[in-house]
């Protein structure tokens, strides 16, 4: 099937390419109005008063809603402290405080700009070490702890350890606010149906939503859907209910399909960027270079709402040892709330900052020793048979070795290849890592039709990435023997397809591919006895390829798949199967955790970058020249697909390393809240080739067809590895990401000191 | 943060329709747009009156005489920076925005707009532009020089329509070059521009801006002074970024720190030097 | 132009009529809601992504920096004109055979853009550098760029060499 694989070509690529395709603000329904919220112009204040007349009175205005008009439950994933507007206080800038629903965008902004707001100021803390570790002055949700949420894990004797180690070395690294920059901003049409709510969104968790959504308006799940259209990209920003319960109070209110589509400046502004975080990591090793302690406390900015921080909190803990084996483990992990805007899920949430951190980190810990970094890495690699730092053991080969060999022979090649002659100087960099692949629940229905043809009917989102578009058909037809091109997709409907945990936690391809797997393997079993009733032969003896049933070893013996399911159906019934898949839980053993809600990788995988970096130590500047990405995820389904995950990736890695950086200002304003002064990277900002190597070695024994997950990994390695670069060329780095000009030049002066 | 309900738009065919139409309380020029439209859509620009001056033919002209060249107020950057030679105003406006943006912005635009990091303005200042304002009060020309009064703000009356930008005849040669994060879709952190004319190796006449270290673009005349006289070797260009570097005067802002600023400007001006000197000497080897 | 008199805009060949709510109505929303083609994407609305990129009079611009009376005398091309030409269609093919797209929200702005260039060489040979000064403003958030590059790059040598050469559209 490999060839097949290398050529296919994604189903809705063409009519993506060609503007066909609809994203949801390009929907418009009959008697559809347009909705825009009104947001709190400070950090923290009482509400005094929400005048709504003049607003009402406004030509197109069909409604305008304030707390007092709708429910009072709160909504978010873990804890549930979240309005859908604001009741008796504002807790950041661009908390909403009411809502306008018009018959046209512009008649409702003119409306929104009329509701008058009185907010007494109240104290308000946006700094994230205040918040978390100063004096609790300020609360940001009255009378409670800014602390969301405290994790621990705990494994052998880390004081012990550390006391008696031969160095000690501790790195403390802060990290900056990221913004995913989807470029479609977040949108969403709310449709009242006669007993419930029909939700249009560009969301990556249409089940999440829709059970939310009956949660907070008392609405049964049964009587709500959600449908999405085409995603304009979300890594991770659009998890979250986003405008979805805004629009569905507006649509209950007025009877009427709302649509909320966000400008870009509020997406930026109030949408759920990657959360900035505090980092203090210290290691005990031994003088033979074995690590023998690591020590975390890491402090995660929530910002005002918890909404998904605390599992990240327990992503970041998880994430504080990297593919090395520590017997001794100390690691603390807090969310905090700010009066700032709610962070989130970005790719390699929690752990983005963290691989960078304990990367940048063992690169101190080698200097400190004397030992090669490389080698350093070496000795401490987990193997199989180890247990890590919550107790999971790894069952399978770990292939963080091979991957690292690879990466540090191309960067002996880049080293003598390459003849600067610009003044610039060069350095080299890698840097290692671990991740998981969620395995989630997921579903789904295949039904074969008498022609041979299949639908497959899945819960899963397709974000962009072809897992689904491309991925599960692939999956599908290499089960049951047929052509991608044979088996039609549905998909993006929580009333058309079974349930589905969504796009995230690189789960895609593996979870909802597992859930095809095992629905497929069903519709096999259906045919192979079918067959064998029609061959007089036994099921085990055929096979099922290019379309046909097959006796093992009498290719001639064969019947096209078309007749057996048609006469299947007359015998015993339509070819139809539903699959459920759920990983399986890992058993742990010997670690104390606290409150650890991402307990375990499941399906491991390993990966290492590798990076030829220029500076320009006049002005600070630092280009990415040369780029290898190495990865070890199992098989390879899709090898188009999984390239462009890793370009992706790595390229918005080269953003969160060096240029993006979304600025709160001492008021708790966004200070850059548009594409010109928040810098994602252009065509011309990224090398020209980044090397893509799968490790294909090391194929998971659960994953469908061998694979395991590849989304977020990419974006993983990329500010370490620079880091490193950028060690090798200046002796030091700086302790802050990401790494600008500013900041290099005074590294740089420091160093000429 | 509204629009103002009561707008009105003109499009002009001919520069004396279009200096009538802007003799009306609230007009503004609409050239390109690309600043025009987010200004007032976020409110920080109020007219009302827009008078579209793309439709008037003769106002995107370009004509050479004798060296110098007359440049029509709504050419675009993209159309300037095919149309020229290297120079600093064809280096400044092939680096603004993308290619969309240069289609539409114009250079009279950008003049306009008065940024005090405007990418075309450092090299208009070094190659001693001459702005032919025109109004139905008259007309008048403004040097380049004292065109920019600050953040935003020009001599120019609103009722003035810039009509043309007067390149004087001169040897040499210029160029501009900017600092950014990114290498493209940036404002400039700092920018500067150099012209530099050279006779039998030596430099005669020199000429040096810099962009987003003040209020406007500004000549720094004691920078260029380090140059004249010199064979422009190190210790002359070291000399002429150092006395540029220590007139900026930067603010801090989103883009980047004072601090930042000043420290980038001299190796930028040090390097913009050396291209200026690169291609005079060019000219000059040319000209043999 | 006077309010309430309809405006007439000629996109992708076509004639539309336009009724203006208010005199600055963006090109952009003309063509969305107006025309309603929906291919024109709104990324940033200031200028900094080019989802929203079209031609006027064969140049690229962005339609949200645009109003739409400014252009009543301009041939406007939106994405679903451009990947009607013979050039356009080629480079739609090349972009989904690289796979160089993933979401696809910015592909219709890059469509254009790219398109504009390969017109705008009429054949001759360009380079990776020229495909990416040209493709600067359009941001993609997905790929990395790379699939991109190699789509135009691969459709400028099917407009050397076949007959897809010398479509403009108009």
């Amino acid at each position: 099937m490999n060839s097949t694989r290398a050529k296919a070509i994604r189903r809705d690529a063409r009519v993506r390419a060609t503007g066909e395709v609809r994203y949801t603000d390009d929907i418009v329904v009959d008697g559809m109005l347009y909705g825009v919220l009104v947001r709190s112009p400070i950090a923290a204040g009482r509400i005094v008063s929400i005048e709504t007349a003049a607003a009402a009175s406004s030509p197109g205005v069909v409604c305008v809603l304030t707390a007092a008009d709708i429910t009072d439950r709160c909504f978010g994933n873990y804890v549930k402290d979240q309005p859908i507007l604001a009741r008796d206080q504002v807790r950041f800038v661009g908390d909403p405080l009411a809502m306008v629903a018009a018959t046209s965008q512009s008649s409702a902004r003119r409306a929104a700009a009329l509701v008058e707001v009185v907010l007494d100021p109240l104290p308000y803390v946006v700094d994230l070490a205040l918040a978390a570790d100063g004096p609790r002055m300020v609360c940001v949700h009255a009378g409670e702890d800014n602390e969301v949420e405290l994790v621990t894990i705990q494994r052998g004797d880390p004081a012990g350890a550390i006391a008696t180690a031969h160095t000690t070395t501790t790195t403390r690294i802060t990290t900056q606010r990221a913004h995913q920059a989807y470029l479609e901003p977040r949108a969403a049409l709310a449709i009242p149906t006669g007993s419930g709510l029909s939700i249009i969104m560009s969301t990556q968790q249409p089940f999440g939503v829709r059970t939310a959504i009956a949660e907070l308006f008392g609405l049964p799940e049964s009587s709500v859907d959600v449908q999405v259209p085409a995603i304009g990209g979300g890594f991770g920003g659009k998890l979250h209910l986003g405008l979805a319960p805004h629009a569905a109070a507006m649509a209950l209110a007025t009877g009427r399909p709302v649509q909320v589509v966000c400008s870009r400046e509020e997406d930026m502004a109030t949408a759920n960027p990657r959360e900035n975080s505090i980092i203090e990591l210290t290691t005990a090793i031994d003088a033979d270079g074995i690590i023998r302690a690591r020590r975390a406390d890491i402090i995660l900015d929530a910002g005002a709402y918890a909404t998904d921080t605390p599992v990240l909190a327990s992503m970041a803990a998880f994430f504080a040892t990297g593919p090395y084996s520590i017997d001794n483990v100390d690691v603390r992990a807090r969310a905090i709330y700010t009066n700032t805007c709610p962070t989130g899920s970005f790719r390699g949430p929690g752990g983005t900052q963290m691989v960078h951190a304990v990367e940048t980190h063992l690169d101190e810990v080698a200097d400190a020793i004397g030992l090669d970094r490389g080698e350093l890495r070496r000795r401490n690699f987990i193997r199989r048979g180890q247990r890590g730092l919550t107790g999971e053991l790894m069952v399978a080969e770990t292939s963080i070795e091979e991957c690292m060999d690879i990466v540090l022979q191309r960067l002996d090649e880049y080293r003598t290849s390459s003849d600067p002659t610009d003044g610039r100087v060069r350095g080299y960099g890698f840097a290692c890592a671990w991740w998981s692949t969620l395995g989630t629940p997921s579903a789904a229905t295949i039904e074969m039709h008498d022609d041979a043809t299949i639908t497959l009917s899945t819960g899963a989102t397709e974000i962009g990435s072809g897992a689904v578009s491309m991925g599960l058909p692939l999956i599908v037809a290499d089960v049951l023997g047929v052509e991608p091109d044979a088996i039609s997709l549905r998909s993006g409907a929580t009333n058309g397809a079974p349930f589905d945990s969504g796009s995230r936690g690189s789960r895609t391809m593996f979870a909802a591919g597992n859930a095809c797997v095992l629905a497929a393997e069903e519709i096999a079993r259906q045919l192979k006895e079918e067959a064998s009733l029609l061959l007089e032969v036994a099921p085990a003896d055929l096979v099922l390829t290019h379309g046909r049933v097959e006796v093992v070893g009498s290719p001639t013996v064969t019947l096209p798949l078309s007749e057996v399911a048609a006469s299947a159906k007359g015998r015993s019934g339509p070819l139809v199967a539903s699959a459920r898949y759920r990983a399986e839980l890992v058993p742990l053993e010997g670690s104390t955790l606290h409150n650890v809600r991402f307990r375990a990788l499941g399906e491991p995988t390993f990966h290492c970058h590798g990076v030829e970096i220029a500076i320009d130590t006049e002005t600070g500047r630092i280009e990415v020249c040369r780029y290898i990405a190495v990865h070890e995820v199992g098989r390879i389904v899709n090898p188009v697909g999984a390239r462009g995950q890793v370009e992706g990736g790595v390229v918005q890695g080269i953003g969160y390393a060096l240029t993006e950086h979304l600025e709160t200002n001492d008021r708790g304003e966004i200070r850059n809240p548009n594409f010109v002064d928040y810098r994602i990277p252009t065509i011309l900002d990224v090398p020209p080739v980044i090397e893509t190597v799968f490790v294909e070695s090391n194929a998971s024994p659960r994953g469908p067809l061998g694979a395991k997950g590849l989304g977020e990994p990419p974006i993983l390695l990329v500010a370490p590895a620079i880091g490193a670069a950028l060690r090798d060329a200046l002796g030091r780095i700086p302790n802050q990401l990401p790494f600008d000009p500013a900041s290099v030049r005074a590294i740089v002066e420091g160093a000429s000191r | 943060m509204l629009v103002e309900r009561s707008l009105e738009y003109r499009a002009a065919r001919t520069v004396a329709e279009a200096i009538d139409l802007l003799a009306f309380e609230g007009a503004h020029v609409l050239a390109g747009g690309t600043d025009i439209v987010t200004l007032r859509a976020s409110g920080a620009l109020h007219a009302s009156r827009l008078v579209d001056v793309k439709r008037v033919a003769s106002l995107s002209d370009f004509t050479t005489d004798a060296g110098a060249i007359t440049i029509g107020a709504t050419a675009t950057l993209d159309h300037l920076g095919r149309a020229l030679g290297p120079s600093a105003l064809v280096d400044g406006a092939r680096l603004v925005g993308g290619w969309q943006t240069r289609c539409r912005a114009t250079i009279g635009g950008n003049l306009c707009r008065a940024s005090p990091a405007g990418d075309s303005l450092c090299g208009l200042l070094v190659d001693n532009a001459s702005l032919h304002l025109q109004s139905v009060r008259g007309d008048r020309q403004v040097p380049a020089r004292d065109f920019f009064t600050g953040p935003g703000r020009t001599v120019r009356d609103s009722d003035e329509l810039l009509v043309t930008i007067e390149l004087p005849a001169s040897r040499g040669a210029s160029a501009y070059a900017r600092f950014t994060y990114r290498n493209a879709m940036d404002l400039a952190i700092v920018g500067v521009a150099v012209r530099l004319s050279m006779t039998s190796g030596v430099c005669d006449d020199a000429s040096v801006a810099i962009g987003a270290c003040g209020p406007t673009p500004m000549l720094v005349p004691e920078a260029a002074a380090q140059l004249v006289g010199t064979i422009v070797d190190d210790a002359a260009v070291a000399a002429a970024a150092a006395v540029a570097a220590a007139h900026a005067r930067p603010i801090d802002d989103v883009r980047g720190t004072a601090t930042f600023r000043r420290g980038v400007i001299e190796p930028l001006a040090q390097r913009v030097i050396r291209e200026a000197h690169r291609r005079v000497m060019l000219v000059e080897e040319g000209s043999r | 132009m006077i309010v309430g008199q309809p405006l007439q805009l000629r996109v992708n060949g076509t004639v539309h009529d336009i009724e203006l709510e208010e005199p600055d109505v963006l090109l952009i929303d003309a063509i969305r809601s107006g025309c309603g083609l929906t291919g024109t994407k709104l990324g940033c609305g200031t200028g900094d992504c080019g989802a929203c990129t079209v031609l006027i009079d064969g140049m690229p611009a962005n339609s949200c920096l645009v109003y739409a009376v400014e252009v009543v005398d301009s041939e406007i091309e939106t994405v679903e004109g451009v990947a009607a030409t013979s050039l356009g269609a080629a480079l739609v093919d090349r972009i989904v055979v690289a796979d160089a797209l993933q979401c696809g929200f910015c592909t219709p702005g890059i469509v254009v853009t790219a398109s504009a260039l390969l017109r705008s060489v009429q054949g001759s040979a360009i380079d990776d550098a020229a495909v990416r000064c040209a493709l600067a403003g359009n941001l993609c958030r997905c790929t990395g760029y790379a699939p991109i590059v190699a789509a135009v790059l691969a459709t400028a040598e099917v407009a050397i060499a076949g007959p897809a050469r010398g479509a403009t559209g108009s």
